[in-house]
């Protein structure tokens, strides 16, 4: 199967899947499922180049190919779909219009072929914004300010796809076609300026998408409002769209050409690339400050988002073979915590109808395994081994170390180090501590809920054990494109430092794990007590059976953090000052073109059509 | 091969238990010699453990308070494994700086979640000051840990201890960073003015305020294999760790009877006191020391 057979039937599957969903919601999002479940087998069984083209009209020619390039991210891509839609089978169970989000959902999926399996820059484009339009409307149907979100997302998706299209034009201009492989062949026909303008111009649309630091304003309303089955979605692959692009332009331009014979001329040539790694240093910091003062659980996972983005632009921007194929790791590693953390943190609201942290309690005896899929992701997003997110955290860290820089490597700790104590916010507020009176008869999740959280949580083990299962493939890209490959087994990991085999972490850990629990059973069995029955230094609290709500401990939860972060200037204040000023400035304008009335727009279209004629007749 | 691993490991554990909680009973004649008291016998730490574990009673609050100590408690033992003392390796070979980070990491998660388990304020007030602490402390640690990774080019403990043996102790070619490591060791183990997160006085010790019986044995055991970790990897990054297991010991003793006199007459920091004072401190002071190792390895 090529990619444009596969777009086309998706897309009619979208129609069918929609009318489906009218007659019976749950059978189509399970059709849904498995037309996702059937695409990825297609995708896996088409190893090796394939290439395709799709004719639309006035002879304009989309290319496709699956190739090493994109093979791995159009896996990931139908994976988190899938995961996603099983969740939704039980998960859309509240939504207002069912037919239509499973409709948006399928066309997300089209656009996630189109755009992973691009082979030029149109159908990149055509695709990218196809997203766009179907994660507006999917956003706008969350929570009660969802609408908002949406238009902010709107708003910079269209900043981005405006830099994206000018760099896609100027790549025309230059060498007179739109596909990767005439690019590739003229390389040489590119000057220096055109090359950085072009590497300008895709890497705002990236950084845009992706959410780093100066642009990073739209995750946390877009992540926190949109619907609870949609957040993963957009953190697991929408962030990674701007990542593939940044990846793209990485290709073409440097780092397959420059890495393998001289990595120092990378950073002659491109002088950008020691600032993106900056911007990505900076926006990890930036982000993990962000999210430990979060009091919602989704915006404080949006935040996370914003601090993991940008160790993958780091490791990307930093021009090793190892920090690049950290980068990659780190793409699949996030994919999969994001999943973790937001599906299970979508069944809290699923059940509670809240996100709001310190408004939950002590849900653990009623969410067990929702509580295990949370406990597994952040495990993995801190990077404790033997989790996935130890081994690209560990590529990352050891480029850093080979490489001595201390700016970045200090920004990396402080995002590992960072993010215990955001995951451990949600952890202690809503699954932990005391739970209140109207959260006692809370149920588990449905079942298929519960399927595809156990999933998430059983690869997170499975690759951490196993970190060749991720490695192998990167290390067989790399040499494919060109880069010099990092050396990858099944469980050993390889750097210049040191090696390390993750087996044997793995069974000391579990060999101490059992040591504390036979040394546990040794002594005397426990006496299990109430969760009211606290030490209350020999008071007697009444309140603590009738009202437990007042002894949980989860308002301002690192009130002492956020008092050394009070006077500091906050990017979005900044934003909006200037929104003021520019909208004080232009009063005049509205004053003249924008007054409620007819008229205004009237005198806007006529002076516009003038303008335009004046421009033809000379 | 597997057999001998396994031995070595207990004998590991077995040695780590009496040579620590002997140091600590002993810790507590040195603070009361300073403060003019007489002091315990040092075994009376060994007492104070034997009898929690072997106390009939002792409260659970569900599933997760006895998760989260089997946690702390294996992950901490697990670490251990990973730590060169001297000439004792228990895998050769397998000594990696971060990974001995992340993997105490996990013990500290696991008695987090523990104590916030317990769902008691004061324990969950303590947690949270002890992850907002962490995010001092460790930073400073880490980058001029990261310094000597660099300069010697490996990241594994083993390799760092040889070099040290050959070229001399790395407390003498970057005595600002060894002074910055050890006030962050200081942080690590709580020690004062760094013990916000235990204070017992303001929130009835902390994260420890609902353990009885068998737990609190078992946590105290976890702390004393903690401080080994920290104490230890302190003496292998600086001090050249040793070239027998006695010459380990004698630094270790040292470094540890050191930090409790310091700390034995200074009050204590608010918790965001302490941040900031990592950061205005230990960090321009680890930066410092970066630019001038850096400076002179490059030269």
């Amino acid at each position: 199967m090529n990619v444009s057979s596969l777009i086309i039937i998706a897309g009619l599957m979208s129609i069918v899947i929609y009318f489906i969903s009218k007659f019976n919601w749950k059978l189509g999002t399970a059709l849904q499922t498995i037309t996702f479940l059937v695409f990825g087998y297609f995708l896996y069984s088409t190893h090796g180049d394939s290439q395709s083209v799709l004719k639309i009209f006035n002879g304009v020619n989309l290319r496709f190919a699956i190739s090493d390039f994109n093979y791995l991210f159009l896996l990931i891509g139908v994976s988190v779909m899938f995961i996603v839609s099983i969740f939704s089978i039980d998960g859309i169970k509240k939504f207002k219009f069912k037919p239509a989000y499973n409709f948006l959902i399928t066309l997300i999926f089209v656009s996630i072929l189109g755009v992973f399996g691009a082979a030029d820059f149109i159908a990149l484009f055509i695709f990218w914004e196809l997203l766009t339009w179907a994660a507006f409307f999917i956003v706008s149907m969350g929570k009660k300010f969802s609408r908002k979100a949406a238009l902010l997302f709107l708003f910079m998706s269209m900043i981005s796809a405006y830099f994206l299209i000018t760099g896609i034009i100027t790549i025309n201009n230059t060498i007179g076609s739109f596909t990767f492989e005439a690019l590739i062949n003229n390389y040489d026909l590119l000057t220096y300026s055109i090359k950085i303008k072009i590497l300008i111009f895709f890497l705002i649309a990236g950084l845009i998408k992706s959410g780093i630091y100066p642009f990073h304003i739209w995750v946390r309303t877009t992540h926190g409002e949109s619907p609870h089955t949609f957040s993963p979605v957009l953190s697991g692959l929408l962030l990674k769209f701007g990542f593939y692009i940044i990846y793209l332009i990485s290709i073409f331009f440097p780092i397959s050409y420059i890495i393998s014979s001289n990595p120092a001329k990378l950073i002659s040539e491109i002088p950008g690339s020691t600032f993106f790694a900056y911007l990505g240093g900076i926006s990890i910091i930036v982000g993990t400050i962000s999210a430990i003062l979060q009091n919602d659980a989704k915006k404080l996972i949006a935040f996370s988002s914003v601090s993991h983005g940008g160790y993958i632009l780091l490791a990307f921007s930093f021009g090793t073979s190892l920090a690049f194929a950290g980068g990659l790791a780190h793409i699949i590693v996030h994919a999969l915590t994001a999943l973790g953390m937001f599906l299970s943190i979508g069944a809290v609201y699923y059940r509670t109808g809240t996100t709001k942290i310190d408004e939950m309690g002590g849900l653990i005896k009623n969410m067990p395994v929702t509580f295990t899929t949370y406990l597994v992701s952040i495990i993995s997003l801190a990077g404790i081994p033997p989790l996935v997110g130890f081994v690209s955290k560990w590529l990352i860290y050891q480029s850093l170390i080979v490489r001595g820089s201390y700016f970045l490597a200090f920004a990396a700790f402080f995002g590992s180090i960072g993010s215990f104590m955001y995951v451990f916010r949600p952890l202690a507020g809503v699954f932990l501590g005391q739970r209140p009176k109207r959260f006692e008869n809370v149920k588990e999740v449905p079942v298929f809920m519960q399927v595809s959280m156990l999933i998430v949580t059983l690869l997170t083990v499975l690759f951490g054990v196993l970190p060749g299962l991720i490695l192998k493939p990167i290390a067989y890209m790399q040499q494919q494109i060109g880069i010099k490959p990092i050396k990858a087994s099944l469980y050993k990991l390889f750097t210049e430092l040191t090696t390390l085999d993750m087996v044997i972490v793995f069974s000391v850990f579990s060999a101490g794990f059992i040591a504390a629990l036979i040394v546990f059973m040794l002594f005397a069995k426990p006496t299990k007590v109430k969760q009211h029955e606290q030490y209350t230094a020999g008071e007697i609290v009444p309140e603590l059976q009738t009202q437990p709500s007042i002894y949980h401990y989860a308002k301002n939860y690192y009130k002492p953090f956020a008092r050394i972060f009070e006077k500091f200037p906050s990017l979005e204040n900044w934003y909006r000052k200037c929104a003021n000023y520019l909208s004080n400035i232009f009063e005049i304008f509205e004053e003249f073109f924008y007054k409620e009335s007819i008229n205004g727009y009237i005198w806007l279209i006529t002076l516009t059509f003038l303008i335009v004629l004046f421009i033809r007749w000379f | 091969m597997i057999l001998n691993i396994i031995l070595k490991g207990l004998i590991l554990l077995l040695g780590a238990f009496i040579f620590q909680v002997s140091l600590s009973g002993f810790s507590r004649k040195v603070v009361a010699r300073i403060q003019k008291r007489y002091g315990p016998v040092f075994w009376q730490n060994f007492r104070d453990i034997f009898k929690f574990l072997f106390k009939e009673t002792s409260i659970s609050h569900g599933f997760i308070f006895d998760f989260g100590v089997l946690m702390a408690f294996g992950g901490t033992m697990a670490t251990l494994i990973f730590l060169p003392y001297g000439s004792f390796e228990v895998i050769p070979g397998q000594t990696n700086f971060i990974v001995v980070i992340y993997l105490l990491a996990i013990g500290l998660l696991g008695m987090a979640m523990s104590a916030v388990g317990s769902a008691n304020p004061n324990a969950s007030i303590g947690i949270s000051r002890a992850l907002t602490q962490m995010l001092g402390y460790e930073l400073p640690f880490l980058i001029v840990a990261l310094v000597i990774m660099y300069i010697n080019k490996s990241s594994s403990l083993g390799v760092l201890v040889q070099n040290q043996i050959q070229n001399g102790w790395n407390i003498w070619s970057m005595p600002i960073g060894a002074g910055v490591a050890f006030v962050s060791v200081m942080g690590m183990l709580g020690k004062k003015p760094f013990d916000s997160p235990i204070a017992p006085a303001e929130i009835a010790s902390g994260p420890l305020v609902e353990y009885s019986g068998k737990y609190l044995g078992i946590l105290m055991i976890q702390h004393d294999f903690a401080t080994v970790i920290e104490v230890g990897l302190f003496v292998n990054l600086f001090l050249g760790g040793g070239q027998t297991v006695i010459g380990f010991a004698i630094k270790y003793i040292v470094v540890y009877i050191l930090m409790v006199i310091i700390s034995s007459f200074l009050p204590r920091f608010k918790v965001e006191e302490s941040v900031k004072f990592f950061w205005k401190w230990g960090l321009s002071l680890a930066l410092i020391q970066a630019i001038i190792s850096l400076g002179i390895y490059l030269i």
